[in-house]
């Protein structure tokens, strides 16, 4: 079988639906909502503010420290709330594609704390929580040089595509690659990049400008809704 | 390449391109990237000449030397209290700068003069890069505040609270016959002479919060305080 069509009909290089909302969380210093599809994810910012214990603060520097966890209901079968290898390794992926973006220079010895909640998980939650955790940080009014955006991008079989769903990354008899993309545009860096699965050279480039290509969307939608808080 | 321009007062957003002149300076709140002048945060632009900053709508408060504060006190220690201003940092303001009298600090106890809970209006006299932020009490204008209410608000919105030369608030203060003082930090503290102005008060900084971004305040001001 080959995947010529879509399960929910959309073109290969087209994204699903997005909805964001900024300043959800009054007691957060900021805060915003993500929605690609059926993946709905939280985040909140809270700082800058002191860092304790002392010994992790850093001279003439702020610590950036993030927070992801999927919420037990997130998934069709319960997601045991403890945090695991993959809780870990994410909000460590997180904060890593987020640090570039940051003044972190006007923070010495502060920290700024993002916690990124997943309410709802249908593949692509890591560049979901990207995206709503660069919108909190605007929306507390972080000094930032972009907001930086993610999606996945990937491949079944031969055909490359754009912003897999869970039933794409689980199609059978056929070679399914996904990727984690986060792009920032003004630095024109990749800040992001994780691979899952066999690709060609040739399709690997396509993913990824696809993938560059889809991030440039979302941050244009991410200005708008920003924007949109103040008129 | 085609040219971008912006208007004075126009709302950005963090990270948006805001001129590609090489003519043109980047000012506060902005800075470059090859040809690009991009906005390090939200807020309305405005443009001085060649120089180009941005006046943001967010954000934290951070002290500069001078600041005239409302802060709580939240510890007592043995010869001064920690503050706290509404900075990333607590403050710290030693015995002896509590007042303009001479204290002798062996002799007096830290409790008799300050508690934890007391609210008091401060001046920043140190902030440093390592946030070794301290300030002080002495002169006349400085004391503990003893009754009225504590009312915060987004501290990049006092500029509009305070208004043209002191405009807003000396009308606010004329029509409820009432004091107020105002920090950069967003602390607001107020006393009227009766329940009634108080109320008032707080509604015309709601207000405030509410509308900071936009024209036309004076006159929404004056029909509330009518």
């Amino acid at each position: 079988m080959v995947y010529k069509k879509r399960y929910d009909g959309r073109k290969f290089d087209e994204m699903r639906k997005m909805k964001m909302e900024v300043g959800v969380i009054d007691n957060a210093d900021g805060s915003a909502v993500f929605q690609i599809g059926n993946t709905k994810v939280i985040a909140g910012v809270y700082g800058p503010k002191i860092l304790h214990p002392q010994r992790l603060r850093q001279e003439g520097k702020g610590v950036l420290r993030v927070h992801y966890r999927m919420m037990p209901f997130s998934v069709s079968e319960r997601k045991n709330p403890r945090p695991g290898r993959r809780d870990i390794e994410l909000s460590k992926v997180i904060k890593e594609s987020l640090e570039s973006a940051i003044f972190l220079e006007n923070f010495g010895g502060s920290v700024i704390d993002i916690h990124v909640y997943v309410v709802q998980g249908d593949a692509g939650t890591r560049c979901a929580c990207v995206c709503a955790a660069s919108l909190a940080l605007a929306d507390a009014g972080i000094p930032m040089n972009d907001l930086v955006a993610g999606v996945a991008s990937g491949s079944v079989g031969e055909q490359v595509l754009l912003d897999l769903t869970y039933d794409e990354e689980h199609v059978e008899n056929e070679d399914v690659t996904d990727m984690a993309i986060a792009y920032n545009e003004n630095l024109d860096k990749v800040t992001l990049l994780q691979m899952d699965g066999n690709i060609s050279e040739k399709n690997m480039v396509k993913a990824l400008e696809l993938g560059i290509k889809g991030c440039n969307i979302i941050k244009k939608e991410m200005q708008k809704v920003l924007k949109k808080r103040y008129e | 390449m085609e040219k971008i321009k912006l208007e004075n007062k126009e709302i950005v957003v963090t990270g948006q391109i805001m001129s590609n002149d090489m003519g043109i300076v980047p000012g506060k709140n902005t800075f470059r990237i090859g040809e690009k002048i991009i906005a390090k945060q939200t807020g309305l632009s405005e443009i001085k000449g060649v120089v180009m900053k941005i006046i943001p709508l967010t954000g934290t408060y951070t002290p500069e030397y001078n600041d005239e504060v409302v802060g709580k006190i939240i510890e007592t220690q043995s010869s001064g209290w920690q503050v706290d201003i509404g900075a990333p940092h607590d403050a710290y303001l030693p015995m002896t700068e509590y007042s303009l009298a001479y204290i002798d600090t062996r002799r007096t106890d830290a409790m008799d003069l300050l508690k934890k809970g007391d609210m008091v209006f401060v001046r920043v006299i140190k902030y440093t890069q390592t946030k070794n932020l301290l300030v002080s009490m002495k002169g006349r204008r400085y004391s503990k505040l003893k009754e009225g209410i504590i009312k915060k608000i987004t501290p990049q919105k006092v500029p509009r609270l305070i208004g043209k030369r002191g405009s807003m608030i000396t009308l606010i203060k004329k029509a409820t016959n009432s004091n107020m003082l105002v920090g950069p930090n967003g602390w607001i503290w107020l006393k009227g002479n009766t329940v009634e102005n108080e109320l008032k008060i707080v509604k015309s900084i709601e207000l405030v919060e509410a509308n900071a971004h936009k024209q036309g305040l004076t006159e929404k001001m004056e029909k509330i305080l009518k």
